[in-house]
This record gives structure tokens, sequence and C-alpha cells, in this order.
């Protein structure tokens, strides 16, 4: 469970783990369902585009600010951050 | 003081409200004014509204009425209220998808799919309340509080898209805007008695919609008919250069449905049988209307629950990896990085969707996802095809929307199993992407609505919404809205 935590970067503390494992093993004996099905031989699923068959991507070129999906100025998008400073994103020291 | 204009009955549909504009009995401003005295009163007493844009709403309202004025209408949805559930981004307000991680989340931009019915002059008025990040069967995750039934007070209004629903069940002139990743919008429909549609996968914009599963995902229309879902769709519908994934769909003129199957594994244990008996009555009904209905099966219905486990916890683990406290969101400080991640998304994210964060990272990572989410595809795959064979032999296939009703607010928020099993009906059309759309059918010996599922082949949405509609014009289920006095 830590394991899993930590990739999701997820804190979790050790009163929380009981009660995570539990529903996790829950969760696996009901996806045991899965196992149950039985597979053609010879059967492939494509199981990184399951339903479109290809995706379409827009021209690439400039938007202007006003059009769907233009740029955004930089106050509105640094008020979605809770610590905003000089036009950047602070974070803890990650160098030096 | 008298008013010299009159305005339509609660229960009147979108349709009905703006042939009533037409013929003015009264104007926009008017029907949109009272509509927002609905949601700061009633509304609010269920919890089912967020925000409230009242200022906004009235001046899109006049600007609805001067066009009228001048002949220049912009068709069905001109001058009609809608709200948009809090995981769609719009222009004004916030969109938080009810989540701690995300409140005070300003997009600053609308959907595709709200600017689109925006310019076809439909009004927004609101946000409704969701299922924190759209997880959920019962609107009780909500960082907004939990969301009453209309129709009882002491009981869910389904899930995820509750406050939607809840709204369409409540009253009329409006449509609402949700979202549906394993039902999302037919569930809470049932539970509120009201209509609720899922088009295909592709054919509506996600752009703009807070991502939960994004091969299940789909933004959807919750109403009072099926003519209603349909007007919406027309709007919204179709390639939008923002999404890659979404496509025009031009459906042939087709015959309309003449044959429905009823999926015998929809009615089996499980099922409440009120339900199930409620249902296969609603088939007798369209058999005696000279459609014809024939039972199939669709052998692995069981294990599409776990299928959709599997696929939709990976895919939210992955699309929740964005909301890091750095760049949006809740931020708990911390001198290392690392645990500022750890920390900001634990607290800012609740109980319900930590777990799922937590199984779709299990079932992705190395050792085990040859397991479940590879073999969770190969599964999907055979689901879809079973569909795909079931409608060789017929044009719908009928199920009930859930397989049980609505039930006490805390009776199961704390079993998210039992939880899960409200989906076990609903998740096929998500794993399949085919339309689907859910009916009020009846009402239970407490008086609590239950609702049947139509479901058709991909990009047979048209069909699916006339099939509703003529359902609709054989009973009057969908022209009752909670707490309207008979008369």
């Amino acid at each position: 469970m830590r394991k899993t935590a930590g990739l999701a970067r997820l804190q979790v503390s050790d009163e929380e783990i009981p009660a995570l494992i539990d529903h996790l093993e829950k969760m696996l004996d009901m996806v045991e369902t899965l196992r149950a099905v039985e597979v053609p031989d010879g059967h492939r699923s494509d199981a990184d585009a399951p339903q479109v068959e290809v995706n379409e991507t827009r021209v690439d070129q400039p938007v202007e600010g006003d059009d769907p999906g233009g740029p955004r100025d930089r106050e509105s998008i640094g008020n979605n951050c809770s610590d905003w400073r000089d036009g950047t994103f602070v974070t803890p020291r990650v160098v030096g | 003081m008298s008013q010299d204009y009159q305005l339509p009955p609660p229960h009147f549909t979108v349709h009905e409200t703006q042939q009533w504009l037409t013929d003015g009995h009264c104007n926009s401003r008017q029907l949109v004014d009272r509509y927002l005295e609905f949601l700061r009163g009633p509304a609010t007493d269920i919890n089912a509204v967020v925000e409230i844009f009242a200022e906004q709403a009235l001046k899109q309202a006049d600007a609805s009425d001067a066009r009228r004025q001048a002949g220049q209408s912009l068709g069905p949805l001109d001058g009609i209220p809608f709200t948009a559930k809090m995981n769609i981004t719009t222009r004004w307000g916030t969109s938080d998808a009810s989540s701690s991680m995300l409140v005070g989340f300003r997009a600053g931009e609308d959907a595709t799919v709200v600017r689109r019915l925006t310019e076809a002059g439909a009004v927004l008025v609101g946000k409704s309340s969701c299922d924190e990040f759209a997880m959920g069967a019962s609107n009780e995750t909500s960082v907004h509080g939990v969301v009453s039934n209309p129709w009882d007070h002491q009981r869910v209004p389904g899930g995820s898209s509750g406050g939607a629903a809840a709204l369409a069940g409540s009253h009329g002139w409006s449509f609402h805007l949700g979202s549906d990743t394993g039902g999302s919008i037919r569930q809470p429909a049932a539970f509120c008695s009201a209509t609720g549609f899922k088009p295909t996968w592709g054919r509506v914009s996600r752009r703009g919609l807070i991502a939960f599963g994004s091969s299940l995902d789909q933004i959807c229309p919750v109403a009072r008919d099926a003519r209603d879902c349909r007007d919406v769709l027309a709007v919204m519908e179709g390639r939008d250069p923002l999404d890659s994934t979404s496509r025009d769909f031009s459906e042939q003129q087709q015959a309309p449905i003449s044959r429905v199957a009823l999926i015998r594994e929809g009615f089996g244990p499980g099922i409440d049988s009120v339900i199930g008996d409620t249902v296969r009555a609603a088939a007798d009904q369209m058999a005696a209307q000279g459609i014809e209905v024939i039972e199939t099966s669709l052998p692995h219905l069981e294990a599409a629950n776990a299928c959709y486990q599997v696929i939709s916890t990976a895919e939210a683990s992955s699309n929740l990896a964005r909301y890091d406290g750095v760049h949006v969101g809740h931020r708990v400080a911390s001198d290392q990085l690392q645990s500022l991640y750890e920390k900001s998304r634990h607290d800012g994210f609740g109980a319900e969707v930590r777990r799922r964060i937590l199984l779709g990272t299990f079932v992705l990572s190395a050792g085990y996802r040859d397991a479940y989410y590879s073999r969770a595809q190969v599964v999907r795959d055979l689901i879809r095809k079973g569909i795909d064979e079931a409608l060789e032999d017929c044009d719908a296939l009928l199920t009930p929307v859930s397989p049980f009703g609505p039930f006490p607010i805390g009776d199961k928020i704390d079993d998210p199993l039992a939880l899960y099993a409200c989906d076990i009906l609903t998740v096929t059309a998500n794993l399949a992407g085919v339309p689907a759309l859910a009916l009020p059918c009846g009402f239970d010996d407490d008086g609590l609505p239950i609702g049947l599922q139509l479901m058709g082949a991909r990009g047979s949405d048209e069909r699916i919404l006339e099939l509703g509609e003529r359902w609709q014009q054989w009973n009057d289920l969908h022209r009752r809205v909670a707490g309207e006095v008979a008369g």
C-alpha cells in the first residue's frame, strides 16, 4: 500500500492503511470476475485505441486570445495557484 | 399587484416553454426571473445548486427577448434557462468538480458545449452540485454537501450528476448539463424522475469537462423529456477542434425503431423485483403500441462492472495526477516538493477519490498491469462485441437503469462496494461507447421514481431519442415534477 501510495503521490497515515488494504482486497476479489470471462483463441484487443479509429488533431496555427482555446493572460492562471509570485509558480527549492 | 403576463406550468418541457414564449404569454426575462426564484428557494432547500448567475442570466434573457421581438429568435433553446454541473467549466463563477482540491478554481472559459448552447440563445443560470470529481452514485461526496432527492428529501438523488437531475426532477422550463462516466446522468435521472441521455462517445466535445475517465466520459443533458434532450444534443454535438476525439455523426434517414430486446441479465438476481416488473410492464406497453419486444442475453454483463472499476480508476489515477498542489488547487505548504505533492493531494481529495486513485495506480503498476488493466481491456472488447451482436437482431436494448431505487442518505456511504453496485446496468454503455437513454417509467409503492434504459448502436442517438419521444406520447410520467400540486 505504501508503494502504491508513493506512486500515486498520496500521503497515507498508519491509521488509514488497514481500511485501505481491506478495500483494495475487496475490489481485487470483485475484479476476479474478469478472469472468469472466456476469451476466444487468438483474440487481441487494441488497448490504447479502443473506440476511435483516428484522432483528428487541429491545424497547428496560432489562436487569438479571445478565440476558444486561445492563450490566457498570466494573472488569470496565477489566480488559480496558491503561491504565485512575480508571474511564476513558487515551489520548494528542488535544486542546489 | 397583478401581473400582466402568465408563466407556464412548472412541469412544462423546454419545447412547450419555447412555444409559450413564442405565443407571448410571457417573455424570457420573466421566465428566467421566476426560475431564479426556484433556484434560490426549493432548489437550495435540496442543496442542488451551488452558484447562481442572476445578473448575467437576466442580461442574456433581455438579449433573447430583443431577438424575439426583432423576429430573429435563434431556435428551440433561445431564452431557455440551463445549468452546468460543477465539473463543466464556465466563464462565470467557479468550476471545482465539487472537490476541496479545486475550491475557488476559475477556468476563465466556457466548455465548448456551454459556448455552443449560449450561442444558441440558452441562458446559463447557475452551476449544479455533483459527487467529487463525478465519482459516486449518491451525491454524498460533494464538498458542497449532500444533495437531497426532490421526491423524498431523506433520500439520495443518485449521482454523480445528482444536482442536475434533482433540478430536472423538480421543475421544467429548463435543461441541465451533467456528465456520465458509468451512469452518472442516467441513474440520477431515474432516481429523480427525469429524462437523461448519454450520447455516443465522441459525439459531444469533452473540452471543458474536468476529466475522470476519458475513454468513458461524456457530457450529457438531463431534462423533462426526450425531445428536449434531442434539441440540446443537436446544438452540443459535432466536431470540435479543441477535442481531437470528437467527431461529426450524420445519421442517415433510418426507419424508426421497431424491435426492442429485453436483456435477460438485467432482470435477474440482485435487481429489485418491483423495478424489474415495472420495466417489464413498460415493455408490454411498447408492445401494445406495435413495437416488437424480444429477449436477448449479454453474457458479460456481470463482468462489466469489474471491467469498469479497473478502467475508470486507471484513467482517473492518470487524469487526476495533474492536481499536484503547485499549479492549481489546494496546497499544503512544505519545504520538500515530494511531501508538498503528497500532503496537498491527501488533504485536497476526499476519501472516495483517494481510494479510486490508489486502485487505479495499483492496476497500472509494474507486475499487475497485465493481470488487471490489460485483462480489463480484453473484456471491454468482448463487451463491445456482445452489444454489437445483440443489436444485430434488434434496434435497441432495454433494461432498468438501476438495480434498486433511491436509498436513504447515509445508507451506503460507508460501503463503497454497495455504491458501486448502482452502476451494474449502466456501465456497459460507457464501456461500449453506445448511446443510452434513461426514461421515467413509473413509481414504486413509496412514490419513488423508477427509470428504464434504452441502449442503441454507436451513432444511433437520434433513433433512440425518437423512441423515447414516442414512449412519452404514450404516458405522462414526464409531466410529473416533484412537489407540484396536482391540478
